[in-house]
């Protein structure tokens, strides 16, 4: 099911993330050309909650790193805030958080969470008084001294989320951050997300590849599929907010999550 | 992983170093037995009694002309070491550089000390202290080298995308990311280096004319037949290897106490 | 794949501006006329030098056809036109190869490494073969094209091939060396190391002495003669190896396997390392006689620590999750040995052995000293090194073939490497 181009021509005004036409191949020694995103045309408005979802392969992880600068596309535009990817990175819009924590292990929890601040030049209080906020913020405020491998996994992910926000950036990008987490952790990981974002709003844009993780936090889904990967289906998702562990027992969660999961099969099916 | 704490833990430190105390007595009291049961012709390796008392005896001696040797082990390990850094520093900012200078620094690695040595001291002088100092850093220069743009450049790409979305200089990477990360292996790169410097300034030693070294007294005690003191001087390097290599984990133990190979018990 | 593309954004940002616009095409195509200049300056040159011109007679290929008239009755004029030819022969194929590369270049606007790689070999071949003479132009010409061709690859980026960067160092070794020889005698012999011409040897000297016979008119060239001293080294290197290598396979199999024998032994392993082999060599020669086992004593020594911890290593190196599954098939030890930590083991083992195979080069070298076994590469150094003042290229052209035995022989270990573990990564 096809996005009418006819909607997607012009950026609306208020889009944080502008992508159009977007086409990324690899050719990986040259012979091989892999075809990761044929034709994305997606607009993302300001503090929206947008999940993208889809098996493996289907480049929601490619496309995540087009909008972060951290790959170019083959072919087709992306705007962040109106400007150029390769701009919004020099102009700091986004904070980003990977499937691992990525904490530096020589580094402090406190000097981890102030890593992006030193590099943005800020004073060394300024610094200091900012990660203290940050990891109040996620929790972790008696843990400032300590080093990562002192920490939990769960712990160390909700110091990079800290870590990511550090700046204030309006846009953050998450590429399966809870991935690597237990069920358990990773829903009460899905609570503390969307109780930070309700402090700090702002737009998000979360990879994943769990259907009730991907309904629980986003206001939309964007579905994906592989071979060549594209977007087939974009779902609102029309669950109140604030969103708590009863919302995964609501009918029209179920609801979405079925939806989520037929645009999937389809797509394989037909 | 807990990192020990208390009593408890003294005990468990013996029993780890039992075996190797152990071993060492049994092997020095056999030896010593053998020796003077069957009354060996102590010709080329004296009983461990004989070596330990000319080690004692001779200490004066002994300490004086070690002086020289470990003068050049130490200039020539801080030279060459700093070298290496350098190098690496440069080498891990231009790739093309460093895929050439691999193969290079292990053909380079392979000439031999003695074959180096004659031209050394042809170059600056055999008195020279610094000829010394020249060989022990070439000597150490490439092991550091190779091992310091190891840990520059072997980094988890994860962490470079991190620093690449703060929009980070190289300079700031540099600092913040690839030295930190080298530092492990710089470290082991030194521990290693340590014993290298010693052995090659005796070797220095050798094709130097400068007659108060320990390198000289091995080999006119060797031409004397006094092969108990040969070995006390012997032992006596091999002390001063262990102690400087022991010296830099040391120093590793206090710049990284955050490495997992330090924070470990029981080491 | 991530990073190479993260690299490529910076560096184009530069050519898009307009005066990368220049460097990208203007500067290449000037280096490259330059080159051809020079070559073919180079190459009259040579054809018209008169027979007795000491840029000719000095040159390596003059001074190996003097040699081969000398054995055989022949003619010395015509000796030295031959060599007249070699000359200006070679002078010509490097021509070709600058002309090959203006015209790739105009066509295509870029070199291949393939083309740069010939170009600066040349230039290479040239620097060992053109004596340093005074009042010879050609010298200088080598040295600015080569300069030239090296500023060149550096403009012209793109994939460098390991082969092309390591000529790449040999050749600005050279290079600089020969500059900073240079630079000594037209600063008036102040800078270090330039006091005495025999400090610094230049390098076509060496490759002329290596083609050279040992003795004055002797039969034998200088280079098959340290040829066989090098195989003569070797075969002892090589029994040295062999048995360092498996007794620190044997010790790292016991080690793995019992912790105690490893807390005992193994402190002692690492401390015989710190005896300086050359202090007691002597008493081991003296123990075991004046043959070629002391020699191999003292390789296996300085062979078999490497080998050991980077066993121990290896076998230790299974993932748990790997040594379960064993113990689920309730496999015997020597069946988890074979099956799993030996294959694990190997990326290890073989980088020990690439580090052993020189450090056994060098153990038999030192070894020979103390037994004074005159047909080995010990008593050529010493040989060289005795005659130094006097014929300082000699112990530079000792010490080349020295580290030539040990580089092949390392290379020999990186091919069987490659060979055994075909579709494992390589260890570097």
């Amino acid at each position: 099911m096809q996005i009418p181009k006819s909607e997607m021509r012009t950026p609306k005004p208020q889009s944080v993330v502008s992508i159009q036409e977007v086409n990324k191949t690899f050719n990986s020694g040259g012979r091989e050309r892999v075809s990761a995103l044929q034709d994305i045309n997606l607009e993302v408005g300001a503090n929206e909650f947008v999940s993208l979802i889809g098996p493996s392969g289907c480049g929601k992880s490619t496309l995540l790193r087009l909008i972060a600068d951290l790959l170019s596309p083959t072919s087709g535009r992306l705007l962040i805030n109106g400007k150029p990817p390769y701009q919004a990175r020099l102009d700091r819009d986004y904070g980003i958080v990977f499937q691992a924590a990525t904490l530096y292990e020589w580094r402090s929890v406190s000097q981890n969470v102030q890593l992006p601040l030193e590099i943005m030049g800020f004073s060394a209080r300024r610094r200091a008084e900012r990660a203290q906020d940050m990891l109040k913020l996620v929790e972790l405020e008696q843990f400032s001294e300590h080093y990562p491998w002192q920490l939990s996994g769960g712990m160390q992910q909700r110091v990079a989320i800290a870590r990511a926000l550090a700046f204030e950036p309006a846009l953050l990008l998450m590429d399966e951050p809870f991935g690597a987490l237990d069920e358990f952790t990773r829903e009460r990981m899905n609570m503390e997300l969307l109780q930070i974002w309700g402090k700090t709003g702002g737009t998000v844009i979360f990879v994943t590849h769990s259907i009730s993780e991907a309904v629980f936090l986003s206001s939309r889904v964007v579905v994906m599929t592989p071979r060549p990967g594209r977007i087939t289906r974009i779902l609102d998702i029309e669950l109140p907010r604030p969103r708590s562990f009863e919302t995964r027992q609501d009918e029209r969660f179920f609801a979405s999550v079925t939806e989520v999961r037929e645009s999937l099969r389809e797509a394989y099916l037909g | 992983m807990t990192i020990s704490q208390g009593t408890g833990s003294l005990s468990r430190r013996v029993a780890y170093y039992l075996p190797t105390a152990l071993t060492a007595l049994t092997v020095l009291l056999a030896w010593e037995l053998i020796v003077r049961a069957f009354d060996i012709q102590q010709f080329l390796i004296p009983k461990p009694s004989s070596i330990l008392s000319a080690f004692v005896a001779q200490q004066p001696i002994l300490l004086g002309k070690v002086l020289t040797t470990l003068r050049g082990a130490v200039g020539g390990f801080v030279l060459g070491s700093s070298a290496g850094i350098l190098v690496a520093l440069i080498t891990a900012r231009w790739v093309i550089l460093r895929e050439a200078m691999l193969p290079f620094a292990i053909a380079a690695n392979s000439v031999p000390i003695i074959a180096f040595s004659p031209i050394v001291f042809n170059w600056f002088g055999p008195s020279n202290p610094f000829s010394w100092m020249a060989i022990v850093a070439v000597i150490v220069f490439f092991p550091v080298m190779i091992n310091t743009v190891r840990g520059l450049t072997l980094i988890d790409p994860r962490a470079l995308e991190l620093m690449r979305s703060y929009a980070a200089s190289d300079f700031k990477i540099l600092f913040a990311l690839r030295i930190p990360n080298a530092l492990p292996f710089l470290f082991s790169a030194l521990r290693v280096a340590t014993v290298l410097s010693m052995i090659g300034a005796v070797v220095a030693d050798f094709f130097g004319v400068e007659r108060a070294t320990i390198g000289k007294y091995i080999t006119q005690e060797s031409a004397s037949f006094r092969f108990e003191n040969t070995w006390a001087a012997i032992l006596l390097v091999s002390v001063i290897g262990i102690l400087f290599y022991l010296l830099i984990t040391l120093a590793e133990r206090f710049i990284m106490p955050w490495h997992v190979s330090v924070r470990e018990s029981g080491h | 794949m991530l990073e190479s593309e993260m690299v490529a954004p910076a560096g184009s940002e530069f050519l898009q501006t307009a005066r990368g616009a220049w460097a990208r095409r203007g500067l290449p195509i000037s280096l490259a006329v330059s080159l051809l200049a020079i070559a073919l300056i180079l190459t009259g040159a040579h054809f018209m030098l008169p027979l007795t011109e000491p840029a000719l007679v000095e040159s390596t290929p003059g001074q190996l056809a003097l040699w081969v008239a000398g054995r055989n009755g022949l003619e010395q004029n015509s000796a030295l036109g031959a060599a007249r030819l070699a000359l200006g022969g070679m002078s010509l194929l490097l021509a070709a190869i600058a002309g090959l590369d203006l015209y790739l270049l105009a066509q295509k606007g870029h070199l291949g490494s393939g083309a740069l790689l010939w170009t600066i070999v040349g230039f290479d071949v040239l620097l060992l073969s053109v004596p340093a003479v005074s009042g010879s132009a050609s010298y200088p010409l080598v040295l600015s094209g080569l300069t030239l061709a090296l500023v060149a690859l550096f403009l012209i980026a793109g994939r460098i091939s390991r082969t092309l960067g390591m000529i790449v160092v040999i050749s600005g070794l050279l290079l600089f060396w020969e500059v900073y020889i240079a630079l000594g005698s037209a600063t008036g012999n102040v800078l270090p190391l330039t006091d005495f011409p025999w400090k610094m040897p230049h390098w076509q000297d060496i490759a002329e002495q290596l083609l050279q016979p040992a003795r004055r008119n002797g039969p034998t060239l200088l280079v098959s003669i340290l040829a066989e001293a090098a195989l003569f080294t070797w075969r002892e290197a090589f029994v040295g190896f062999l048995s360092g290598s498996l007794l620190g396979f044997s010790l790292g199999i016991l080690f793995a396997h019992s912790k105690l024998l490893e807390r005992a032994v193994l402190p002692y392993a690492i401390a015989s390392q710190t005896v300086p082999i050359l202090a007691i060599a002597p008493l081991i020669v003296s123990a075991l006689g004046a043959g070629w086992l002391p020699v191999a004593v003292i390789s296996a020594y300085l062979t078999f620590f490497p080998v050991t911890i980077n066993t121990l290593r290896g076998l230790l190196s299974p993932d748990p999750m790997a040594l379960d599954l064993m113990q689920s098939y309730a496999a015997p030890r020597w069946a988890v040995l074979w099956k799993l930590r030996v294959p694990a083991a190997l990326p290890y083992v073989f980088t020990a052995l690439k580090v052993s195979a020189t450090a056994s080069v060098v153990g038999a070298i030192v070894g020979e000293l103390p037994s004074s076994r005159s047909d080995g590469l010990a008593a050529a150094i010493l040989r060289a090194s005795g005659n130094y003042a006097a014929e300082p290229e000699k112990l530079w052209a000792t010490i080349l073939i020295a580290s030539l035995l040990s580089i092949l022989f390392f290379v020999a270990m990186s091919l069987l490497e490659r060979w055994v573990m075909k579709r494992r990564p390589i260890s570097e």
